[in-house]
């Protein structure tokens, strides 16, 4: 046998060895999944937190459940963030979505009416799982922080996510850092500490030959600073145009301001916000905008920056890379003492309107919907809750206070109502325009004015685009209950006296006049803009 | 083409002696540029995010190996790399003994309608397939072959059969008659003479096509993206993606992982490198 | 050839069409079901389940006014242009491994070429996506050791560009402006092993008394290039200028993989392809992504069509 034919044999050899393997590894997972003589249930849960703890935390809940049901298997599948939206898209249309969907990304108004079960009746009853604690018999949806208002949605007026966190935005400090800069090393509380903690490095990078960076920005991180504070500074001008406690401002109520020109880009307060994100700005690297989330948090985690804003979901990553102590503060917000900016703001943010988020939706697809059901029930209990804030280092969605790490992110309620930032101008158009065009922001030959007038001439346009999307949007909801209404018109007319079915019949109705209001304001504005 | 006909032409001593050092020169400065990602790839695989950051090009001592990188990239890279196995070597095999029994039917006599199936194979070969993603996802969805491997395995065949179908067809009717009628003479069936007499004559070829498809195969990772929802179904592309889409990485893991992603295609050159080479240099694809 | 048949003796050979039976199903399901659906498609507004609504030719005046797309084609246009370039290394190289005297380095820088593709394509690619990160990747580390970078920047400030600044790593992915240089720079020497192997294949059948006629002639090294070697590979070099145009035109993995699904900042990176996935499977807009789909096609035939026609090979 020649040395050639032998290594060839062995090649082959090797290769049929591999594949064998591999073989019998997909059989016996099919096999021990499945069914089997003790009718193991799997339930599977889809999300996109990828982030550190979270996984853990998943796993710790599904052994407690385990613990209870032996016979049923929590599975969970992350997903990449980046193609959870196709993923998620191309498993509900091909029907083998999981059991459970994280909704949020991918998951429309329209994927949520065809592809979710509403779970408007589970909020209604209290969980089984919050025998013996304080929350004993309390409807579901009153256990949550924000009432469910998270998972509610409006113009389908059902509750169709359990939310079982909650997210807010902080300033993370590098503490080391932070000491050697400062001396004391004390958060910065106001808006001028800010700023001077960051004059501050700068003398110390002097003074040491360092090239320390105030701020690590990125296109993820920067923009949560900036936008927070440009909030700040259409903050008066908000209360006075709309009624007090108005909703959260979409493109159509900020439409509804320019087309009334009770707002325009020439505005001062839009001018101050620009000097304020301008303000920041130049604390952060330069060309910070091109720069990604991994980028900024790669230079903070090595000590290259002193602070950099993100939310509450990257704290257990942070804390798992970072060397350094950690500490954290809210966004200081200038006051109406503050000069330069304080004219038109009222003060600092309430965050008491946060919604709860990682929002688990149950799919029409599941073949275990009971299970499913149970598992969701279950997480959102409140001793799970103080599991899941333990081991995940995040903020719980039910009323369980938050337990150490995550105590710094607990929502402060004390403030006023937040401004708009630009981004709220519009949606997908209105972001495009402002991401394309920033740069002129930072750069040397551009500025604030160069950025307003860029802004003058798109955003009109910008707006308009989102409008029309926002328009189709609406016409689609009202067609959908229109199926809707004519069932329930015709069951009303042939089913007297049901009590449920003629609440339900209002409920639609309310739901379709609303779709309808929204249609024609939208309409109307379109008319009202120069085209 | 059979690769006798690539005889070595004697070449004339040239007088310019020394111009083949600049072209030597020049091939290795381009391979080493080829070889590049590679190289990095080793070597950044036994260090560790600081260790990489410090000491970018050279490797760095032995002594410091972090050989836990690749016991975790184990971890995290096996099932994937698995599941492609699998998938891969089934739609290989399968792929190749259906486009030889497809080549045969064309090569041997022009049956009826044999024109037709040709020129409907060829026009396949034009079109482009970005079109038919969406009707295919929806055609898997109706035999309920979405989130399996078989799907993956229909459609590597299925990708295999045109390109395969034409190079077979070359080569078998470039086969000599006379050994087909010996065999028919013998009273060996149609498939018999397949396997007696084309088979053994093409060891290059089914060669270089298994490498080629097996190639394809591994590399692939649309279709598994859009067909398949369990992580322990992945193959490699899609876990690729997966390993990319975490938010802090942890470089010399995933260069070990990459390392492992490569092993059976080192496995396979390392045997089969004279078949591949010939089997390309043979002009038989030259179209 | 294949033997001609009277059609007495092809009935007694009807076994042989079980042959081509099974190719032709999976061909005719998995192939030609999918290309006439999509047809079919594109008529509807279709969001991929069982319900769809017939709208003629809506979904094709959509895609006429749609910015993203056209603009897409732009982009593949230049990318098209590029990978046409991209082309003469592999010739130059086949023609210099061609060249050597010695026919044992000829047999070894082969096997040297064929070595590279150990590392599956996609490993590759996201190799390279390491290579592009602003922090870690060296291809800024080599800009800023051997000092290009500041010739860049000074060569940006000349232009206006705006993409390169001093002190900050370049965002090759990034920054709008440079997702296109990106794309084009990937791959860098752009020697592909297999194409380097058929073209040398090409070269090995040039008789050794064209060499010996030119040399009498007194014809220098490029002047042998041009009128010798390069004709005699034209059909190597023609049929790999058609699939890598069909190649490039349809693909969008590449775009993907690196820039994400909405091609990358700024929606530089978009191209047909990703386009068309991208309202398919992301906005689910399947019936839209169809009729994209179609155009596409349409273009990549006519394209081919004309390179059939116009580039012809001359012996």
């Amino acid at each position: 046998m020649t040395r050639e034919r032998l290594m060839n044999i062995v090649g082959l050899v090797l290769l049929l060895g591999c594949f064998v393997a591999s073989l019998g590894r997909i059989l016996m997972t099919r096999f021990s999944s499945g069914e089997d003589g003790k009718q193991i249930v799997t339930i599977r849960i889809a999300h996109w937190q990828l982030e550190g703890g979270i996984r853990a935390a998943f796993d710790a809940i599904a052994a407690e459940y385990m613990k209870i049901h032996p016979n049923v298997r929590v599975v969970q599948i992350p997903i990449p963030e980046r193609i959870y939206g196709n993923w998620a898209v191309t498993q509900l249309v091909g029907g083998t979505a999981p059991d459970i969907v994280a909704i949020g990304k991918g998951t429309n108004d329209e994927r949520l009416s065809r592809f979710f079960e509403p779970l408007t009746y589970m909020m209604e009853k209290p969980n089984p799982y919050n025998v013996g604690t304080p929350l004993e018999g309390v409807p579901l949806r009153s256990t949550f922080f924000d009432g469910g208002e998270g998972g509610y949605n409006p113009a389908l007026f059902e509750y169709f996510g359990i939310p079982i966190s909650a997210f807010t935005i902080r300033v993370y400090y590098n503490a080391d850092l932070l000491r050697k800069v400062t001396g004391s090393g004390q958060i910065p509380q106001t808006f001028e500490e800010f700023i001077g903690v960051f004059d501050k490095v700068r003398e110390y990078n002097k003074k040491t030959g360092d090239n320390l960076l105030p701020v690590a920005g990125s296109k993820y991180n920067g923009p949560m600073l900036m936008d927070r504070l440009f909030a700040s500074q259409t903050q008066k001008r908000m209360a006075e145009i709309f009624p007090p406690f108005y909703p959260n401002p979409t493109s159509v109520t900020m439409l509804r301001a320019i087309a009334n020109e009770d707002f325009s880009m020439d505005s001062p307060e839009v001018r101050s916000g620009v000097e304020l994100m301008l303000e920041i700005a130049k604390n952060m690297q330069p060309g910070f905008f091109q720069l990604l989330r991994d980028d900024a948090m790669f230079y903070f985690v090595q000590g290259r920056a002193l602070a950099i804003a993100s939310g509450s979901w990257d704290s257990t990553s942070i804390r798992q890379q970072a060397p350094f102590p950690l500490a954290i503060g809210p966004i200081p917000l200038p006051t109406q003492a503050t000069p330069r900016f304080g004219a038109n703001v009222l003060g600092q943010i309430s965050e008491a309107g946060t919604n709860a988020g990682v929002q688990l939706g149950l799919t029409r697809s599941s073949k275990h919907p009971e299970i499913a059901k149970d598992f969701l029930f279950f997480i959102a209990s409140e001793p799970m809750q103080k599991l899941w804030t333990e081991v995940s280092g995040w903020l719980p969605a039910v009323t369980v206070p938050p337990s150490g790490d995550a105590a710094a992110f607990t929502p402060i309620e004390d403030g006023y109502l937040a401004g708009v930032s630009l981004r709220h101008f519009g949606d997908a158009d209105m972001n495009r325009v402002l991401d394309s065009n920033f740069y002129i922001l930072t750069s040397p030959d551009g500025g604030v004015d160069a950025f307003i007038d860029v802004l003058r001439k798109d955003v009109p346009d910008a707006m308009r685009a989102d409008l029309v999307r926002a328009n189709r949007n609406h016409l689609v909801n009202t067609r959908r209950t229109d199926t809707l209404l004519g069932a329930a018109a015709w069951l009303s007319l042939t089913n007297t006296g049901d009590q449920d079915l003629a609440t339900k019949f209002d409920l639609i109705i309310q739901s379709s006049s609303a779709n309808d209001r929204s249609y024609n304001q939208s309409s109307d504005l379109l008319k009202k803009l120069k085209p | 083409m059979s690769e006798s006909a690539v005889t070595k032409m004697p070449r004339i001593k040239e007088s310019r002696d020394g111009r083949d050092w600049t072209k030597h020169l020049l091939i290795l400065a381009i391979l080493a540029l080829e070889f590049l990602p590679f190289y990095m790839m080793l070597q950044i695989s036994v260090k560790d995010n600081q260790t990489f950051l410090t000491n970018t090009w050279l490797p760095s001592p032995p002594n410091t190996w972090l050989w836990s990188n690749y016991a975790h990239a184990i971890g995290l890279i096996l099932p994937y790399v698995a599941n492609t196995v699998v998938v891969a070597v089934t739609s290989t095999l399968a792929g190749l003994a259906l486009a030889l029994c497809g080549a045969y039917f064309f090569a041997r006599y022009r049956m009826p309608f044999s024109g037709i199936l040709w020129s409907a194979l060829l026009v396949l070969m034009l079109l482009p397939g970005v079109a038919n993603i969406v009707p295919l996802f929806a055609l898997l969805k109706s035999f309920d072959l979405l989130n399996t491997l078989w799907a993956l395995i229909l459609l590597g065949i299925t990708g295999a059969q045109v390109f395969s179908i034409f190079v077979f067809r070359n080569f078998i009717e470039e086969i000599p008659r006379d050994l087909f009628e010996a065999a028919e003479i013998d009273g060996a069936s149609h498939f018999q003479q397949l396997i007696n007499v084309v088979i053994p004559m093409s060891g290059p070829i089914i060669g270089t096509l298994a490498i080629l498809q097996f190639l394809g195969n591994w590399n692939d990772f649309l279709m598994p993206l859009i067909v398949l929802r369990d992580p322990e179904l992945f193959t490699l592309g899609v876990g690729l993606i997966y390993l990319d889409g975490e938010y802090i990485k942890q470089w010399g893991q995933i260069m070990a992982a990459f390392f492992i992603a490569s092993v059976p295609l080192i496995i396979i050159f390392l045997f089969t490198m004279k078949l591949f080479v010939r089997g390309l240099s043979s002009g038989a694809l030259k179209g | 050839m294949a033997l001609p048949i009277s059609n007495k003796k092809a009935l007694l050979e009807w076994k042989l069409y079980l042959f081509i039976l099974p190719s032709l199903l999976l061909v005719l399901t998995f192939a030609y079901y999918p290309a006439i659906s999509a047809i079919y498609h594109s008529f509807f507004r279709w969001s991929g389940g069982d319900a769809k609504e017939f709208i003629g030719l809506e979904n094709f005046r959509m895609a006429l006014s749609d910015g993203v797309f056209w603009s897409s084609f732009v982009t593949i246009g230049i990318l098209v242009i590029a990978n046409l370039f991209k082309m003469i290394p592999p010739i130059l190289t086949a023609v210099l491994i061609h060249r050597l005297k010695s026919d044992v380095s000829q047999y070894w820088y082969r096997v040297l070429l064929v070595l590279p593709m150990i590392v599956p394509s996609l490993v590759t690619l996201f190799i390279w996506k390491f290579f592009f990160d602003p922090n870690f990747g060296i291809l800024n580390n080599v800009l800023n050791i051997t000092g290009i970078k500041t010739l860049l920047v000074h060569i940006d400030k000349f232009f206006h560009w705006g993409v390169i600044h001093e002190g900050v790593p370049i965002a090759w992915l990034g920054e709008p402006g440079l997702i296109i240089p990106s794309l084009i720079i990937w791959g860098f020497p752009w020697i592909g092993a297999v194409g380097v192997l058929i073209f040398l294949a090409g070269l090995q059948s040039i008789g050794t008394e064209v060499y010996e006629a030119a040399e009498l002639d007194g014809v220098n090294s490029f002047q042998k290039f041009l009128y010798i070697e390069l004709p005699l590979i034209m059909t190597q070099v023609r049929l790999n200028m058609i699939l890598m145009m069909i190649g490039t035109l349809q693909g969008f993995g590449l775009q993907f993989l690196l820039l994400g699904e909405t091609g990358g900042a700024g929606g530089r990176g978009m191209v047909p392809g990703l386009w068309m996935f991208n309202r398919g499977f992301i906005a689910g807009e399947f019936g839209y992504a169809c009729a994209l789909g179609l155009f596409l096609f349409v273009f990549i035939l006519i394209l081919t069509w004309i390179n059939n026609r116009y580039v012809r090979v001359e012996k």
